[in-house]
């Protein structure tokens, strides 16, 4: 009698699991599952786009993508080549900060906040608004030398900064070009300072306190404590980053792909790009979530 | 603390004869101390470059507004472009704070939606088994990496199917089903929660509900504060869905409005400096309540050290 019982009792927690997950996943399916079927049909498929007719045309879009376009694979190499570069950079300095940005010094909301700035003033229309606004007045309309995926970089204009500060013009010109690179590391990792900042407020305080009893160094306590148990929160992060800019609007290859769409008006062309694309991608953050899970720590494991 | 105690690498003790900084390295040596706060000043001077930037030319008149090369800091601060924004803004079709009440509307109710249910959801796929929840966890995983834009079109489909277009839910609903929060906080929730606890709470008699809201939740605080902010600042600056969901004048939101100020003539500049100054201050706002508060709240979280 007893043993029904609590059999019937886990069956129904489990039936309330499933109750839970249901309001997200009808959700998920209406709004990212349908749509993501619906563009795969088109890169079969000609598109007409006044009636949404679709005729099959087979493998055309995906050909047309690979040998025949001009843009596409250069763009796309491009756009993997910034990312392979960016992504651990961004980990590990992040990581780094907010290390650091944990720890008790006055101001520290502030420092935080700081931080954050970029994250906020490059969601979506901000970007476009202060960007554009401080590039048109503090370079007179003409933007410096900057990569592309710093407006910001762009709109205060470094060199014309140092060189009214009355710097010998090569060394103006080289703290420029260094800023540049440190920035765009800097600027994109706003979000991944406050995740990582987040996983380590939730570690613990006790196994801090029992490994400095047992006499472990600051450095160690590092190693043995915070990063396994950080390391959940550090594939979200390199997930994170990845499709951060992976899906970033400046991406160049996303720009392109967007052109065919909304331009253009070619969507069955534009979804076979965006599936190639798509597929490289997963490709990629499969292989390294493979790795990280042989790192990744669970406390209940 | 004293140089001695930096040194030996003991660590204080407060009043309360509780140990504060546990954890927190603060045995490293005063050098060591004094270049990280070196380097973390100058990083942070260039990041609030803009921000001040932002906040002052907000307050320029017009003659220093159009100073080339501009100034960064204002001489004789005023609130006319504030009231222009306003000013300008009312004697137009629609008021200027029918867009504020929209983007706070659409932000407010998409995040407050998306972490009720991002969470409950987040519970089942961290804490309970359910045939089939391993491949939907892999397919969240997997429509993360797909741009959002790319699906515009059939998306815009389905949403005139579902009669929401052109209004409200159109922009709330897709929010609240972002799988990014799902991932962020079933990953806290799975590291942060011993089992143990759990089966505690239900030998009491709670109900899963209850597990939800008032054991796991407040043990995953910091995770559910970040994904609040993560998904606002989302939302209030998002540009794109808007443009692409909204047609109504009345119902569209700031970044759109903003487009408006910006077309202005001359006279507008002062007012879209002060527009950017208010757009930028909501997410900063949120930012600075909900990170003083994932400082301030980790208390025990009911885990074993």
């Amino acid at each position: 009698m007893k043993k029904r019982r609590s059999f019937s009792l886990s069956r129904k927690r489990a039936l309330w699991g499933r109750l839970f997950v249901y309001p997200w996943v009808i959700g998920f399916l209406l709004f990212l599952m349908i749509p993501f079927v619906q563009t795969f049909r088109y890169s079969f498929n000609d598109v007409t786009p006044a009636n949404m007719e679709l005729h099959y045309i087979g493998l055309a879009n995906f050909k047309k993508a690979l040998t025949q376009d001009a843009e596409f694979i250069p763009t796309f190499i491009d756009t993997m080549r910034t990312t392979a570069v960016e992504v651990p950079l961004i980990i590990i300095f992040s990581l780094f900060m907010a290390v650091l940005l944990n720890q008790p010094f006055k101001g520290r909301t502030l420092v935080r906040c700081i931080f954050f700035m970029p994250v906020i003033i490059t969601s979506g229309a901000l970007l476009a608004l202060i960007g554009a606004d401080i590039a048109t007045n503090m370079s007179g309309g003409s933007t410096g030398g900057a990569s592309g995926g710093m407006p910001m970089l762009q709109a205060i204009n470094f060199q014309q900064t140092f060189s009214s500060l009355r710097m010998g013009q090569g060394l103006s010109d080289l703290l420029a070009l260094i800023i540049d690179k440190v920035y765009v590391i800097i600027w994109k990792s706003g979000v991944q300072i406050v995740i990582f900042l987040a996983g380590l407020q939730s570690i613990s305080k006790s196994l801090y306190e029992c490994a400095s009893v047992e006499g472990a160094t600051a450095w160690e306590s590092f190693w043995k404590i915070t990063f396994p148990m950080i390391s959940p929160i550090m594939l979200v992060n390199i997930v994170y980053t990845l499709i951060d800019s992976f899906t970033d609007s400046s991406n160049k290859t996303l720009e392109y792909i967007y052109t065919v769409i909304y331009k253009n008006v070619d969507y069955g062309f534009s979804a076979a790009m965006s599936f190639i694309y798509f597929t490289v991608i997963l490709a990629i953050a499969g292989i390294i979530t493979f790795f990280m899970s042989k790192i990744v720590f669970y406390m209940n494991d | 603390m004293s140089k001695a105690m930096i040194r030996t690498g003991r660590l204080p003790f407060s009043k309360k004869g509780m140990r504060e900084d546990v954890g927190r390295r603060s045995y490293r040596s005063a050098w060591g101390n004094a270049i990280i706060v070196i380097f973390m000043g100058i990083i942070a001077i260039f990041m609030a470059l803009p921000l001040i930037y932002t906040i002052t030319t907000a307050f320029k008149p017009i003659n220093e507004l159009f100073l080339y090369p501009p100034k960064f800091f204002v001489k004789n601060p005023t609130l006319k472009n504030m009231k222009d924004l306003f000013a300008t803004m009312s004697s137009s079709y629609i008021p200027y704070s029918r867009y504020l009440f929209n983007s706070i509307m659409v932000s407010v109710l998409g995040t407050a939606g998306h972490v009720f249910i991002v969470a409950m959801a987040a519970y089942a796929f961290a804490k309970h088994s359910f045939p089939g929840g391993k491949f939907i966890f892999n397919m969240i995983v997997f429509s993360l990496m797909f741009s959002g834009y790319v699906t515009g079109v059939p998306r815009f489909i389905i949403m005139s199917k579902m009669k929401i277009l052109d209004t409200y839910l159109a922009l709330v609903l897709p929010m609240m089903a972002s799988s990014l929060g799902l991932y962020l906080l079933k990953q806290f929730m799975e590291q942060m929660i011993i089992d143990e606890t759990l089966e505690s709470a239900r030998i009491d008699g709670a109900s899963e509900f209850r597990i939800v809201w008032n054991v796991v939740m407040p043990c995953v605080k910091p995770g559910w504060l970040t994904l609040i902010l993560l998904s606002f600042k989302d939302s209030w600056g998002d540009i794109g869905s808007p443009s692409l969901y909204i047609q109504t004048e009345s119902l569209k939101t700031l970044p759109q409005a903003m487009s408006y100020i910006q077309q202005g003539t001359i006279a507008r500049m002062g007012a879209g400096a002060a527009n950017s100054l208010l757009i930028m201050l909501p997410p900063i706002i949120i930012f600075i309540i909900t990170q003083s508060n994932v400082i301030e709240t980790m208390k025990s979280s009911g885990m074993k050290g």
